[in-house]
């Protein structure tokens, strides 16, 4: 009976080692699985802020033509002519040495 | 019993072994099919399926480098980069062909460029139907994995075809330039072409000049993404980063290149001449402030021009300048001491008789003992050859070498040409005679308005520059104003200057001058050689000069080609350089003088 006792405490501690091992090996794949999915949610969000970025960066190219379209000297002069603003005939010059305008003589 | 007993023991044994022998069978083919299957795939197909599986989960993309702005004076874009689309289909994916084609040529059919003469261009069902045919052709390569329908597309038409929810098709982003302030200046700035490589390369003016610089660097990112195409954060990833080209900041001012070019035009319609320019630059660092001529072409759409027009004639065309070059050919007797301003003429008095030619004034009428300045003013051919005769051949051409004819000037454009003088050895009196008044030496006009430039900057000879600097990302690198030796005294270019001024004052064009001003200016009126004789149809009328005077702040040349009103540079140039100027001065900063 002694004998046989002795033999079954090892069985029991090999038991426990493979459950301690399994368990070890659970919450690794565990872990692994969570980073993973976090990693994988934060690449879907770094996908996503290149996008924004992209984007961003077009709208702003875009505003740049929109607003040199706009101010370019050919569109003013055909917008002035539309307007039916007119050409001054008289130029006044300010001098600096001078308190007030004066026009040329 | 027992017997029987043993043998369906021995049968079981045999049925048991059977079995086992079976399964043997079927787990070593089983093996032998697995070990032949493997060996296909990681011996015989490894390559090919190593690229399935990286293309499975690797991605990459082109990061396109934008081309360098050029910008004027003042920092606005005469020509920057704009973003347009290249439409893709991979035809494999695409059914319904014939409608896809249909709807999508019905988009396109609208990019089209028609000719601007009414009686070529086609009506929409015909561009329709044509375009229709050749989006369906590519439609129908079924072979083709991916086959582009048509580039340079607008943001807009991107979008109509985006609404069409059209699946099997693509847009990839393309770089091309964008001009804001039209194209009249187009072969100031030249255009974006192909090179032999399918790249983009810059011909002509400055993108030809500046290609290099303007160009950018195309790059690449490479990352490794998941079943659903995002990114895998801690794969594999590469970025080689794109870069952009540099910018050119020019000296043009933009409302000075405006003004030359709104003129420029009207002077054509005016005075009917088949070609005009306009060249502005500061004298005192070479600077050009505005450079325009017409004919021209739209640098966007380059391809449907004649490629002569691509030649920009201010700097590769040559002529002969005419009565303009008298101004250089005076300065160069004072300077030498030959002439004095109070010396007078005394060969003035009729035409000069040399060799076979006879040679007189332009309106046949003489001044006899007529001052350098006189003769300046009455723009008088005998009175030149005088000036010449006492300057010798010998210190005539030295003086024309300094003034930088006979070598190109060094402006950074393409296609600079570089009219050569004739051998020294080679003149004869008569060319002394016929150069004193220009004609007989071919030179480029931007030679010309440097040479002027040396009589308004005190007699210093500057090079011509249109970039002031140029932009990087983090750097900036100045182009300095270059400089050669002084080629006349501060002294005589006060006294040609005089002249040039009593020229405008007392000259045949004095009634266009603004009230106010003090102008140094010279009339010139040169015949076209054609095939070895002056043709008297056909004529340059030019005029050139400089204001204010006594500080000038600019040098214009304004020239004509076959002016059909009047063939006098006096009757059409310089009634053009006055209404150019008289615009162009608030913009620089001149004020009227009341002694003027």
């Amino acid at each position: 009976m002694r004998n046989k006792s002795k033999i079954q405490e090892p069985k029991i501690k090999i038991g426990k080692v493979w459950t301690g091992l399994l368990g070890l090996l659970a919450v690794v794949i565990g872990t692994q699985l969570i980073v993973s999915s976090i990693l994988t949610g934060t690449g879907e969000e770094l996908a996503q802020l290149e996008g924004h970025i992209s984007r961003l960066s077009r709208e702003n190219r875009i505003l740049k033509e929109e607003l040199t379209g706009h101010s370019s000297l050919s569109k003013i002069a055909s917008e002035s002519t539309r307007l039916e603003l007119a050409k001054p005939d008289q130029i006044m010059y300010l001098d600096l040495s001078q308190p007030v305008a004066a026009l040329p003589q | 019993m027992r017997l029987q007993g043993k043998r369906n023991i021995e049968q079981t044994k045999d049925t048991v072994l059977t079995r086992i022998l079976f399964l043997l069978f079927g787990f070593s083919l089983f093996v032998i099919l697995l070990i032949g299957r493997l060996f296909q795939w990681q011996i015989i197909n490894a390559d090919e399926l190593a690229t399935v599986a990286k293309n499975q989960r690797s991605a990459s993309k082109t990061l396109l480098a934008e081309r360098g702005s050029i910008l004027t004076s003042d920092g606005f874009p005469l020509v920057s980069s704009k973003e347009n689309w290249l439409l893709w289909a991979s035809p494999k994916r695409i059914e319904n062909t014939t409608q896809i084609a249909s709807d999508l040529a019905n988009v396109l059919v609208d990019e089209i460029e028609q000719p601007e003469s009414t009686e070529s261009a086609k009506p929409r069902e015909e561009l329709f139907k044509e375009e229709k045919e050749r989006v369906l052709g590519i439609l129908n390569k079924k072979d083709a994995v991916w086959v582009p329908i048509k580039r340079k597309l607008s943001r807009d038409t991107k979008q109509r075809i985006e609404a069409l929810g059209v699946k099997g098709i693509g847009f990839d982003p393309q770089e091309d330039r964008s001009y804001p302030e039209g194209s009249m200046s187009g072969q100031l700035i030249g255009f974006v072409g192909k090179d032999e490589a399918g790249q983009n390369k810059g011909y002509f003016g400055l993108e030809g000049y500046y290609d290099l610089s303007l160009s950018g660097i195309e790059g690449k990112k490479a990352w490794e993404k998941d079943a659903t195409g995002r990114p895998i954060l801690l794969g594999n990833a590469r970025e080689v980063g794109a870069l952009d080209g540099a910018s050119l900041q020019t000296h043009i001012n933009r409302s000075v290149q405006f003004i030359a070019e709104k003129h420029l035009e009207e002077g054509l319609k005016r005075y009917g001449a088949s070609q005009g320019m306009v060249v502005v630059m500061r004298p005192q660092d070479g600077a050009i402030l505005a450079l325009a001529s017409l004919p021209s072409y739209e640098p966007l759409k380059f391809n449907s021009y004649d490629p002569s027009l691509y030649i920009n004639p201010v700097v590769s065309g040559s002529y002969e300048p005419g009565s303009i070059f008298k101004i250089v050919v005076m300065a160069s007797a004072l300077d030498a001491g030959v002439v004095t301003p109070e010396m007078r003429c005394d060969s003035c008095s009729g035409p000069r008789k040399i060799a076979e030619y006879t040679i007189g004034t332009w309106n046949d009428q003489y001044y006899p003992d007529s001052t350098p300045g006189e003769i300046i003013q009455h723009s008088d051919n005998t009175g030149m050859i005088w000036a010449a005769e006492k300057l010798g051949i010998d210190k005539f051409y030295s003086y024309i070498q300094k003034f930088g004819f006979g070598e190109p000037t060094g402006i950074d454009l393409q296609g600079e040409a570089d009219p050569k003088l004739r051998d020294k050895r080679d003149w004869r009196f008569i060319d002394l005679a016929t150069t004193s008044f220009g004609q007989g030496v071919a030179i480029t006009p931007i030679q010309m308005v440097r040479a002027t430039s040396v009589i308004a900057n005190g007699g210093k000879l500057p090079a011509p520059q249109v970039v002031d600097k140029i932009i990087g990302p983090d750097w900036e690198k100045d182009i300095s104003p270059r400089f050669k030796e002084n080629v006349i005294s501060e002294k005589t270019a006060k006294e040609i200057t005089e002249m040039m001024v009593q020229a405008v004052e007392q000259g045949e064009a004095k009634w266009a001058k603004p009230k106010g001003f003090k102008v140094a200016g010279k009339t010139g009126t040169a015949q076209i050689p054609i095939a070895g004789h002056y043709d008297p149809e056909k004529t340059i009328a030019s005029f050139i000069g400089f204001a204010p005077a006594d500080n000038p702040q600019f040098v214009m040349l304004v020239s004509l080609r076959e002016p059909q009103s009047s063939p006098w540079g006096s009757e059409t140039a310089a009634p053009l350089w006055f209404a150019i100027s008289k615009d162009i001065f608030p913009y620089l900063g001149i004020k009227p003088d009341t002694g003027y």
